[in-house]
């Protein structure tokens, strides 16, 4: 039981980051200084 | 009770702007002065943008701001206008800045205070940085300092950005700057232009918001299309009437009027300047001229530039086998110990073994190669060998309808799309502009570089040795770049119509790189790299985890031992007894290969294998399976994904055994389960290329969509999307039947 809400946990926390990293890149502002989010050094 | 209290203005924090024409050093001094580490390279137009740092002067901390370089006022692209627009305040949320650097190349005085003399006419207190003192005390010359700094009437000293020589002495002449206020005395116009600008001042007076100053209307008066013409509605008939006259004014002295700032302001510098520049030594000759000779040759430059882009990759591909050996050998040992303490949770120890240390392992030991590959493209930057590359590309440039300044944003593309994208603000014409944007994301940037160097090493190396290997990845790092140019040729022809430009890059000289900067861009590009193995990968790695270990049907597990069982009794002549006597030792063959049937049913019902089935049909004609599909489409974010979604599905599809230590074998191992191919490889040699062409065409990269977006707006990002993505299917599909048909 512990173990599944574990995992599960785990498993949703990478789908918000994921979800997070979507919004901000799809804000008209581009991704900006974010670098996070897949987006690579600016010079 | 309200806590906002507006602070007075006095106490706000200086501004001070770094300004000079490209290339000069600005952003070495930058960094200098701040602490900081903005990229520096030698070619012009590295910063496009303002970077903001904050430098300790005697009066206390004050902001100081890089700009992209700029020959004059008169600005013409992007970047130039943003260092217009911060010096005279118009750009919103900046204030003027309370005094200017101006970063001067001492090899190149006149030029280079010729634009100073512009800035002096704005009125703002300047110190003068006479950079690159090296390279002028090695021309064997020197300047008179004292002198200069009399007859300019503002500090000069002389720094050498690259060694910090000069920086505390910079500093301490931009707090006098501040406080004594001196300004450069502007220069003397004649009578003819004073009176032309007192008559446009007079006819413009009641049609703008506020009183034009004298400069403004000297720009109007010397630039086609200037700025200041634009924002003062200056479009009315009596002002540019007025213009007229004055410009008819000019021409009577013999003057043309676009080019009279540059000649009067020339001759004034020529007077100023007389006896300032001493030889003083032995000059060392320029070696520059004569290497470039070669180096621009249209054959030889050529055949050089070939060479050496060879020479890199077969490095980028061979140097890194030691390394990347290493990195997988400590991935193994990582994966032991943790799958060891995790044996009583077996779904959290798939997570982590199979999903998390597989994925990002699998992606993590392509490091070296990146590491290698911005070592050699800072070192060929920095030598100034790059902005020979793109003199020499502008003949192949031109002839689609870019110029060689689109040259540096596609270089830079190759390290990634986005900087390139970013640096296309230094291209003036904004339809070249656009269409540089448009093919930049062709160029095969980093990200690709694991994703061919997995395939090469697992189905060329093999077969044909490491120097086609070699040549192979150079290879697919020409095919972006041959589909960009005939892409950008259709695109200004047909799409946006751009007109020729001329070129306008400066040669930078031939400089020997610091290693220091050459070793803090490898070790940037390295930190990016992990940072995105432990951030987006990871992410991505733990959803793939998920969607391929889901459902777990119980059922299931019996189902397939049963079958199996039965099977293999059956093969052994009836013999139960045998087969179960085997089956009960958990580390003989029989059992092994039973856990990776089971294995391998349990993905073939998970939910990703679902999802890839419903899709794969559309990659049919490519020759990809469903966990190839997977990995395509997975792989639309960010396209290093493939790596670690390849290395979780056969990791958890009971693909990985002992004669498959790492991905590569196993990939090579693979084979079709059932279908018209049973039993026959995966991934043969067609199929490897069909998927690295179409790695090398689409347009996998979230982050480059956003910036297309950005720059260009949602409809371009979203017509270079689909149409890369078209042409990627349409490129793998001809190279998987092609290729099958030549029976490769
Ligand atoms: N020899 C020498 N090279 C310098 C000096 N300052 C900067 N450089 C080099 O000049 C190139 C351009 O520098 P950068 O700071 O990017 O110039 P910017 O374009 O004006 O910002 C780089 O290769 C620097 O390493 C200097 O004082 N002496
Ligand atoms: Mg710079």
């Amino acid at each position: 039981m512990t173990e599944v809400t574990i995992v599960a946990a785990i498993v949703l926390a990478a789908g918000y980051y994921l979800f997070r990293c979507w919004r901000k890149s799809s804000k008209p502002q581009g991704c900006g200084d974010n670098k996070s989010c897949g987006c690579r050094r600016k010079r | 009770m309200t806590t906002t209290i507006a602070s007075p203005p006095a106490q706000q924090t200086k501004q001070i702007a770094l300004i000079g024409n490209p290339n000069t050093g600005k952003t070495s001094l930058f960094n200098c002065l701040t602490g900081m580490r903005q990229r520096v390279g030698n070619y012009p137009g590295v910063t496009v943008e303002k970077k903001l740092g904050t430098v300790y002067l005697a009066q206390g901390p004050a902001t100081l701001i890089d700009l992209p370089g700029a020959y004059s006022l008169a600005a013409s692209s992007l970047d130039e206008r943003v260092a217009v627009d911060v010096l005279s305040g118009h750009l919103p949320g900046m204030e003027r800045p309370d005094a200017v650097v101006c970063v001067v190349d001492a090899t190149n005085l006149k030029r280079n205070l010729f634009l100073a003399m512009q800035i002096a006419e704005l009125g703002i207190p300047m110190v003068i940085a006479l950079n690159l003192w090296d390279s002028l005390e090695a021309r064997g010359q020197t300047i008179d300092v004292d002198e200069l700094e009399k007859r300019l009437g503002v500090p000069v000293v002389a720094t050498v950005a690259r060694k910090s020589t000069g920086v505390s002495e910079l500093r301490e002449a931009i707090s006098n700057a501040i406080q004594q206020e001196r300004c450069i005395a502007p220069m003397i116009w004649p009578e003819e232009v004073d009176e032309a600008v007192k008559e446009i001042q007079i006819a413009a007076k009641g049609h703008t918001t506020v009183a034009l100053t004298e400069l403004e209307v000297r720009r109007m008066l010397f630039d086609a299309g200037s700025a200041v013409m634009r924002r003062v509605e200056s479009q009315h008939e009596t002002v540019r009437n007025a213009v007229q006259i004055g410009r008819e004014k000019l021409r009577k002295l013999g003057l043309n009027p676009m080019a009279a700032e540059a000649v009067l302001c020339y001759k004034h510098l020529e007077k100023l300047l007389e006896g300032i520049v001493k030889q003083a030594g032995e000059a060392k000759g320029e070696k520059s001229e004569s290497i470039d000779k070669l180096m621009l040759h249209r054959i030889g430059g050529l055949t050089i530039f070939g060479v050496l882009m060879y020479v890199v990759f077969q490095a980028v591909y061979s140097w890194a086998g030691p390394l990347m050996d290493l990195i997988d050998v400590a991935k193994g040992a990582v994966q032991g110990v943790v799958g060891g303490w995790l044996e009583p949770w077996p779904i959290l120890g798939s997570l982590v073994t199979d999903g998390i240390i597989e994925g990002v392992g699998a992606f993590v030991i392509f490091l070296p190669q990146i590491l290698i590959l911005f070592f050699f493209i800072s070192l060929l930057e920095d030598t100034g060998y790059m902005a020979r590359a793109a003199f020499l590309m502008d003949r192949l440039f031109g002839w689609c309808g870019l110029n060689g300044k689109s040259f540096v944003p596609m270089l830079s593309s190759y390290a990634c799309a986005i900087p390139g994208i970013l640096a296309t603000r230094t291209i003036e014409d904004p339809k070249a502009r656009m269409v540089t944007i448009l093919v930049a994301p062709l160029m095969s940037c980093s990200a690709r570089l694991p994703v061919y160097v997995l395939l090469i090493g697992a189905f060329v190396e093999p077969r044909y040795g490491v120097r086609i290997a070699g040549l192979a990845l150079f290879a697919m790092h020409l095919l972006g770049l041959a589909i960009a140019i005939p892409a950008a040729w259709l695109l200004t022809k047909y799409v946006v119509k751009t007109k020729p430009q001329p070129f306008l890059l400066e040669l930078p000289p031939y400089r020997v790189p610091r290693m220091q900067d050459v070793l803090y861009r490898m070790w940037q590009a390295g930190k990016e790299f992990i940072g995105r193995a432990g951030t987006i990968i990871l992410a991505i790695t733990i959803i793939v985890w998920a969607l391929l270990y889901f459902p777990r049907p119980v059922e299931l597990e019996a189902q397939v031992t049963e079958q199996f069982t039965a099977q293999q009794i059956a093969a052994n002549d009836g013999h139960a007894d045998l087969v179960e006597a085997e089956l009960a030792d958990p580390d003989s063959a029989l059992s092994v290969e039973l856990g990776n049937k089971i294995d391998s049913a349990y993905t073939n019902q998970s939910y990703m294998a679902r999802i890839g089935k419903t899709i794969q049909p559309v990659f049919e004609l490519a020759g990809f399976d469903w966990k190839i599909t997977v990995g395509v489409v997975a792989s639309f974010p960010a396209r290093e994904v493939i790596i670690s979604t390849l290395g979780v599905i056969y990791s958890l599809g009971g693909d990985v055994d002992e004669d498959s230590p790492d991905l590569k074998t196993t990939l090579a191992n693979a084979k079709w389960p059932d279908g018209p191919h049973a039993g026959q490889p995966i991934f043969t040699l067609a199929v490897a290329f069909s998927i690295m062409v179409f790695f090398a065409l689409c347009q996998q990269c979230g982050a480059t969509v956003a910036v297309i977006a950005k720059e260009l707006g949602w409809r371009w990002a979203m017509a270079s999307f689909v149409s890369m993505t078209a042409m990627a299917w349409i490129g793998s599909v001809l190279v998987y039947q092609i290729g099958t048909a030549l029976g490769f």
